[in-house]
């Protein structure tokens, strides 16, 4: 038997314990979705940055993001953002603009900078969940879990549907730089950092793309935020098959003082607020607006 | 790398509060480098350049340097006066017994805090890996308890570096051309030493490159890294039997919850220091890396001439005997070899 996961999440109060064993593993193989959503390149070949969706039906997608599509059809998304797009504060247009949405998963934040009249947006996002950053130790563990398990599908359908313009892109944060995809007019990035292993060499790189103005979303650690521990992070260390592994949750000082030691400047908060999660999970974010420094 | 000097610079729009090593601090004056870098910067290092660390800790004025503690030549046996003739131009981070009576005045004396590691008594017969070795003392040390093979790691340059990018350009001027490592070799001939030094970064330690070794020493490295796991996954990849890993921790997230895993995020901007962990994240990071059991061997107060004190902890972590993932890694080489080594790769299951 793989081993476990001895580490456990918490999420606001909730206590999860995530274990990826062969029980699991051999589970999700079983399913009829899991076959579908397998994606070998003979069945969905990666065609200009998308998974060819090739027959997968609506239903057959795990939708992380909650989009409206044409004919009043919501996808059924982990998280909502919805409500809360006021939030982040995006520009109300981004007419003219080059946009970039980093880690795009099903692409709503894409859709949202279109719609906004952004002159060309790029969403990029890693292959499958393999390419995200798993403990050496577990990778082959975890490989085998999600064995196959592609992207991008949910940003293949909403794209067709939407008839959106909006580009994916297979690239890890990590790869970004002017060489690799250009520079960008406004940048987003959202629900990512928290993923990584190496969160300040992706601010690194999102900077050295951000010719303009970026919005920086992250959730934070509520407890530590609370007990006003400066610049504090929690070694968090969780697997899913979601998003991969969860490495830190900081505080907002931490956040700011990673902002400014990436090199952006103009460091603004926009606001705080709790991102609703399916079933009913709330996640504590602060979102910020700074000026990144892609030469132009 | 303890021994640092603060120092204020803006760069751009950015308020920095930059620790300048002292070994820097010294290595620069004179340089033509020196006199060409950033005027904010270099003006707040010759401020600092005046007052070397011994005057801080004795408040005597000016900057002793070596030569000027050497007592006089009449005082000294020649044996003793050719090794101090050696040290005296090298700025010491470590504090290493040279025979004659001699030893560094390094930054940091491990000696009397040497039995708080649990280095096992004999190594006789051991691969070793010191990870940072910087002036070589525990490789020395290894080396005294029998090991067959010492590899002592370190960068080449002070400027390879986890160094912020925001201050990296500064760093570069500064290093100059000037490589790391006369501590350690003036040592090593001085001993009489075998250990091999490898100029290595320890995020490219791996099987491949240096092999496997018995015994791994991680000491004071880990804070400066900006990712640390990184440096203790690839520790783990050529660890064999034990690692010890001992880092400087924070007692306010210590007193926080002991439990909990946090760390405090520094910025490397201040004496190098990217993190500051306390044990529990530590003993977390290690675990994920792989290795198992772990176990807090001590917790004690560096014997440094720092101006703070630095709380150190010890953990000493063993490799599973039968391990899943690297079992798995093994067979697979088998396979591909076309062997029938998959019995021999679980051996000890």
């Amino acid at each position: 038997m793989p081993r476990t996961m001895p580490v456990t999440l918490r999420l606001g109060g909730v206590e999860v314990s995530v274990s990826l064993d062969r029980v699991l593993a051999e589970r999700l193989k079983g399913s009829g979705l899991y076959r579908r959503l397998v994606g070998s390149p003979e069945t969905h070949p990666i065609v200009r940055g998308e998974p060819a969706l090739n027959g997968m039906s609506f239903e057959d997608i795990d939708w992380y993001q909650t989009i409206d599509l044409p004919g009043g059809v919501v996808t059924p998304g982990f998280v909502d953002h919805r409500e809360q797009v006021d939030l982040y504060g995006l520009p109300e247009s981004l007419e003219g603009k080059r946009c970039l949405d980093v880690a795009t998963f099903d692409g709503f934040w894409a859709f949202e900078m279109e719609r906004r009249g952004a002159a060309e947006v790029v969403g990029i996002d890693v292959h499958s969940l393999r390419d995200c950053d798993i403990p050496a130790n577990f990778r082959k563990d975890y490989e085998q879990s999600v064995a196959g398990n592609v992207k991008g599908f949910g940003f293949a359908y909403a794209k067709a549907q939407l008839g959106s313009k909006a580009r994916r892109r297979v690239l890890s944060v990590y790869e970004l730089s002017p060489a690799t995809i250009g520079t960008f007019d406004f940048v987003f990035l959202s629900d990512l950092l928290i993923h990584l292993r190496d969160p300040l060499r992706a601010l690194e790189a999102v900077w050295s793309v951000t010719r303009g103005e970026a919005i920086i979303a992250e959730v934070m650690d509520p407890e530590l935020e609370s007990k006003g521990e400066e610049r504090a992070m929690r070694f968090m260390l969780s697997l899913d098959e979601y998003s991969g592994c969860l490495w830190w949750y900081p505080t907002s000082s931490a956040w700011e003082a990673m902002l400014r030691l990436a090199r952006f400047s103009e460091v603004e908060e926009v606001s705080r607020f709790d991102l609703a999660t399916r079933p009913g999970g709330r996640l504590p974010k602060v979102v910020y607006r700074v000026r990144g420094g892609g030469a132009t | 790398m303890t021994g640092k000097k603060l120092l204020k610079a803006q760069v751009g729009p950015i308020d920095l509060q930059v620790g300048v090593p002292q070994v820097l601090v010294d290595r620069v004056q004179g340089t033509t480098g020196y006199r060409l870098v950033e005027p904010g910067l270099s003006r707040a290092i010759a401020v600092l350049a005046g007052r070397s660390r011994r005057s801080d800790t004795t408040g005597d004025a000016g900057p002793p340097r070596v030569p000027e503690r050497v007592p006089q030549p009449e005082e000294v046996d020649p044996g003793a006066r050719r090794i101090l003739d050696r040290i005296a131009p090298i700025d010491w981070y470590h504090s290493i017994d040279l025979g004659n009576g001699v030893s560094t005045p390094g930054f940091v004396d491990h000696r009397p805090q040497l039995n708080l590691y649990g280095l096992p008594e004999s190594l006789e017969g051991k691969r070793c890996l010191d990870v940072a070795t910087f002036d070589g003392f525990w490789a020395f040390e290894m080396e005294r308890r029998g090991a067959a093979e010492v590899v002592a790691l370190d960068i080449g340059h002070f400027s390879e570096s986890d160094i912020p990018k925001v201050i990296l350009p500064h760093a570069v001027e500064l290093d100059g051309a000037q490589p790391t490592g006369e501590g350690f070799r003036t040592a090593a001939d001085l001993l009489g030493s075998k250990v091999r030094r490898e100029i290595c970064n320890v995020y490219d330690l791996s099987p491949e490159r240096l092999g496997t070794f018995d015994f791994v020493f991680v000491s004071d490295l880990l804070i400066h890294l900006r990712d640390p796991q990184l440096a203790l996954e690839r520790a783990f990849s050529v660890c064999g039997d034990r690692v010890v890993v001992a880092d400087s921790f924070e007692p306010a997230l210590q007193e926080r919850d002991p439990h909990l895993p946090l760390a405090r995020f520094t910025g490397g901007l201040t004496s190098e220091t990217w993190w500051l962990p306390n044990v529990a994240t530590l003993h977390s990071m290690m675990v994920v890396a792989g290795f198992e059991p772990v176990a807090e061997v001590a917790r004690f107060v560096l014997n440094a001439a720092s101006s703070g004190l630095i709380h150190k902890v010890v953990l000493h972590g063993g490799v599973p005997a039968r391990h899943s993932w690297r079992d798995q890694v093994d067979e697979e080489a088998a396979r591909r070899r076309g062997s029938a080594a998959v019995s021999a790769a679980g051996k000890g299951a």
